[in-house]
């Protein structure tokens, strides 16, 4: 009589499901899976050591990378943090701009779990759909930046550039009309708030055609209720935020709870679930598409009204301008000093944690008084949520692994870091 | 609410227990040894006043090379960053240790979600954690030798791999960059900051 | 001498039925990619040939040139075989297809029995696909799919048994005569349930979204076919296609009058003819490709549900409704 035993299955690096560079080593009985080992790192790419080494502002590039679909809002806390160590405090109209670039890429961020949580789950257009609007989204961060994902936009001080007053156009190629032209500049005539608000015009009619094709869809619910429940004790004990959660039901969020930036100014609610499991969860972020839609329009309001500077006035953080930089010996020296050595960062210690659209993202440096950080730390949510993955799974089938793997929104950028 | 400030119920708690305990930037800092953590910790989760229940964060410090050399105490510190949803408050507490290799208790029953810290840290710094379940290796490939996050540790390590054409397969051999550092590291005193206080200066 | 001419001819019918069968089945994913594409706000393949309609001779001539591998530890003989197993079953059943009241290829007798039998065969190729390629997720795949078609395959058996029982006969071109009178003699009013499960059913047993757990790309990679490439993958692939081809004229030959046409009694337009029914497989194979557009995937478990307990059910209570109606002498449309 043969033995009857567990069998283990290797999901991943290499597997559709496993967004990015996840490797599942799962027992299996049958189709349920018994236990979950989640094997990491095979995206370390030693941000935390190579931090060390570079000047402060040369570092916000490797923290673009981080969660690299929510680019600029990994930015944020390490710029606070310093600007902490350095007491100084940013001009009103960056810290708006900061806010509303905050939330445009929690907009991308939920878009991109709606499509790759739909696409896992086997509904592909809602991978197109949601791809449609992050260009628009990406369109801005060019806009701003001259990069479309890894921007470097925040700086200690404020942010690089004010926002331009026109958008980029499309050109004429060989593969396209001059009526293709035109419709798709038709939204680029103004400057990129236009741009923006146009876009904050259209988006809640694309949530409902999201939510038409998933929220009361049968196999949708069949597939997500249910599944991976997490009590908010538990939660709270494994360490989730974001909108993990907030799907168990616990109210907490770092922009109302801690309000950083301007966010105690501005209007916006907190969707909280109640069941705790996959479709709460999903839930919740489609709520907060729509908050970050009226967040985002409450800031182009305001920018609309408040011109300004947008970095602080202090040569020693904040490069002088071109001209300035031609005609006057002191701000030559600044410059060449900010861009070859940077500037010193008083001896301190600090935690700066933001809600970054996956959760709370802290970063905890350490100065020793150096122009490069003693100890750079960024805690991103993804780690501990992805640490759960076990309890979340263990007892469901196979595919709703892929369910879980969904919905904790892993990125292996700020896993792995 | 009338209640005593953190700093207060931290104080009326851990007297004689801590060996610091600093209000700086707005933020707790306890420092505690590391034979006491556990008792600590214990408290600071449990304590109605204080009820720091969701762990946030853990990572490990290595103060080798802190102020060029200037650092006198323990060489590696364990940091936890603890938050308290009840009462809305952050506290940070820190472990000092030295030893080869340097051992804390683990937390990992208190907080479960010190699991995969404390597997990082041990990866990164080899300090290792009394009553931790599963301590591997997490971030660092299979079969890799030294912690990397130690200050006496490369940035460029100290293998790199390359596929062997004659053995069919991938082989480690000995770096064959050299190190560069650039920016070079300065510390410069900044009479701006000298003896200000740094609290929301404009 | 005669004999020899009856071969030949034979095997020219063959040709006339396969030739096209095959075309649609090549320029069928075409379509797919171009109608799904249009769901999704994309264009679709648009180089190979003008508009991309190339595009199935450009991915023939890929998975021709492609090296068919063969895992190492695999089972040589099983592992070729069954893609032919599976290409045998989804055309063989194509012999007794009547395309109009003289073109068939056989008109037998128990022309149902036949298709049933045949395309029930098909399923061995997978199961010993699955088996034959030793990896763990071919075999979760070639598991799931045994499982789900002896779900599907009685629900489907059911559902056809009251087409049966309301024609009162097995003869494919007989059950096409049985539902002349126009729209509403058609099986689909009378028998409205069972042509929505047995669509239903056929879409499960075909393996297409939103039942692909077979293949459930993003769980099990791609399933049974996981370790095929080239030529092999490909012949997979084209029986998936011939097979949804298969059960979209038989669902419109059993439920919506083949080749006749809805407006009977119109002079010209109400002249039965092959156009008719290819309009009708259009339908149905349009409403697979929007499925695969719109649905998420269902769970393995889900499905047996959804079979075992739903569909089987129901097709009892309507084959024992029709049942009394054709021995009460109510049932209208046989006239």
């Amino acid at each position: 009589m043969a033995e009857i035993r567990n069998y283990t299955l290797n999901f991943g690096p290499q597997h559709p499901a496993a967004h990015g560079v996840l490797r599942l080593i799962l027992e299996m009985d049958g189709e349920v899976v018994q236990r979950a080992d989640p094997h990491i790192g095979l995206l370390h790419r030693g941000t935390e050591k190579l931090a060390e080494r570079r000047a402060f502002n040369q570092n916000i590039g490797y923290l673009t990378r981080m969660d690299y679909v929510s680019m600029v809002a990994n930015e944020h806390p390490y710029v606070l943090a310093v600007e902490r160590l350095l007491g100084i405090e940013p001009p009103l109209r960056a810290q708006y701009i900061r806010v509303m670039f905050d939330e445009i890429s929690r907009i991308l961020n939920h878009l991109f779990f709606l499509g790759t949580h739909g696409l896992d789950l086997g509904a592909m257009t809602m991978f197109l759909y949601t791809f449609r609007e992050r260009e628009d989204l990406f369109d801005c961060y060019e806009a701003v930046s001259g990069a479309r994902m890894h921007t470097h936009y925040y700086r200690p001080g404020g942010v690089y550039r004010d926002l331009p007053d026109q958008m980029p156009q499309h050109q004429l190629s060989p593969w396209t009309s001059q009526k293709d032209i035109d419709r798709l500049n038709a939204n680029r005539g103004g400057s990129l708030l236009d741009f923006l608000w146009d876009f904050t015009e259209r988006f809640p009619a694309c949530v409902d055609e999201y939510e038409t094709l998933l929220t009361e869809n049968r196999i949708w619910k069949q597939r997500t209720v249910g599944i991976a429940v997490v009590s908010p004790e538990r939660a709270v004990q494994l360490g989730f935020t974001g909108a993990m959660l907030r799907g168990s039901g616990v109210e907490w969020d770092l922009r109302k709870k801690q309000p950083y930036a301007v966010y105690d100014r501005l209007d916006f609610d907190i969707p909280v679930g109640i069941n705790g499991d996959c479709y709460d969860r999903y839930l919740v972020r489609v709520e907060e598409l729509r908050q970050s839609n009226r967040i985002i329009r409450q800031c182009i309001d305001w920018l609309r009204r408040n011109p300004g500077p947008v970095m602080v006035d202090d040569r020693k953080v904040a490069p002088p301008t071109r001209e300035a930089m031609k005609q006057d010996m002191e701000s030559l020296i600044h410059h060449f000093k900010l861009f070859s050595e940077g500037y010193s960062v008083p001896e301190g210690e600090i935690y700066v944690a933001v809600e970054h659209p996956k959760g709370e993202m802290g970063v905890y440096l350490i100065s020793d008084g150096a122009n490069k950080p003693y100890r750079f730390r960024t805690r991103t949510a993804g780690f501990a949520h992805l640490a759960a993955m076990n309890e979340l799974v263990r007892g469901h089938m196979l595919s709703d692994v892929v369910s879980v793997v969904g919905t904790i929104d892993i990125v292996f950028g700020e896993i792995d870091r | 609410m009338n209640r005593l400030g953190l700093a207060e119920r931290l104080r009326n708690h851990f007297e004689g227990v801590y060996t610091a305990c600093v209000q700086d930037r707005e933020q707790f800092i306890l420092t505690v040894p590391s034979e006491r953590l556990l008792e600590v910790a214990q408290q600071l989760r449990d304590e109605p006043d204080l009820r720091f229940d969701m762990l946030v964060d853990l990572c490990g410090v290595d103060y080798l090379t802190y102020g060029e050399g200037s650092w006198q105490g323990e060489r590696f510190a364990v940091v936890y960053q603890l938050l308290s949803l009840a009462h809305n408050e952050r506290v940070r507490v820190k472990v000092f240790v030295e030893g080869d290799p340097p051992i804390v208790d683990s937390v990992v029953d208190l907080w479960e979600s010190s699991n995969w810290y404390e597997r990082e840290v041990f990866d990164l710094y080899g300090i290792l954690f009394e009553g931790h379940p599963d301590l591997r290796r997490i971030l660092t490939d299979y079969g890799f030798v030294g912690h990397p996050l130690r200050k006496d540790f490369p940035v460029s390590g100290h293998v790199e791999m390359r596929y062997d054409a004659q053995r069919g397969r991938v082989v480690y051999q000995p770096v064959s960059i050299e190190p560069r550092e650039h920016p070079p590291r300065v510390i410069r005193r900044d009479n701006r900051y000298e003896g200000k206080d740094l609290g929301g200066r404009r | 001498m005669s004999n020899l001419i009856l071969v030949i001819w034979t095997i020219i019918k063959i040709m006339m039925v396969m030739v096209p069968l095959l075309l649609s089945v090549a320029w069928l994913p075409y379509a797919e990619r171009k109608i799904i594409g249009y769901m999704q706000i994309r264009i679709g393949p648009n180089r190979v040939g003008p508009r991309g309609w190339l595009q199935p001779i450009a991915d023939a001539m890929k998975l021709m040139f492609k090296e068919i591998t063969v895992p190492a530890s695999a089972n040589k003989v099983l592992f070729l075989l069954s893609p032919v197993l599976c290409i045998a079953a989804a055309l063989g059943a194509w012999a007794v297809i009547p395309f109009s009241d003289a073109l068939v290829l056989s008109n037998c007798n128990v022309g149902l029995l036949y298709v049933l039998a045949i395309s029930s065969m098909g399923v061995y190729g997978i199961i010993i696909a699955g088996w034959a390629s030793n990896s763990k997720y071919s075999f979760l795949g070639s598991m799931r799919s045994t499982a789900q078609m002896v779900a599907y395959e009685i629900s489907m058996g059911f559902a056809l048994v009251g087409v049966v029982v309301g024609a009162g006969s097995l003869n494919l071109g007989s059950i096409v005569h049985a539902q002349q009178g126009g729209l509403f003699h058609w099986f689909w009013f009378p028998m409205l349930p069972l042509l929505v499960i047995y669509f239903i059913s056929a879409v499960a047993e075909t393996n297409r979204a939103p039942f692909d757990v077979t293949e459930g790309e993003s769980e099990i990679v791609a399933g049974f076919h996981l370790e095929y490439s080239g030529m092999s993958f490909a012949v997979f692939f084209l029986a998936e296609y011939a097979n949804m081809i298969l059960v979209s004229m038989l669902a419109s030959l059993l439920f919506l009058g083949g080749w006749l046409s809805p407006f009977e009694g119109v002079p010209i337009l109400g002249e039965p003819s092959i156009f008719w029914l290819l309009l009708k497989v259009s339908f149905f194979l349009l409403l697979y490709l929007w499925f695969r557009a719109t649905f998420p995937r269902y769970r393995y478990d889900q499905i047996m549900r959804l079979g075992w307990k739903v569909f089987i059910p129901i097709t009892i209570a309507w084959l024992l409704l029709i049942g009394a109606l054709v021995v009460t002498g109510w049932a209208w449309w046989n006239v």
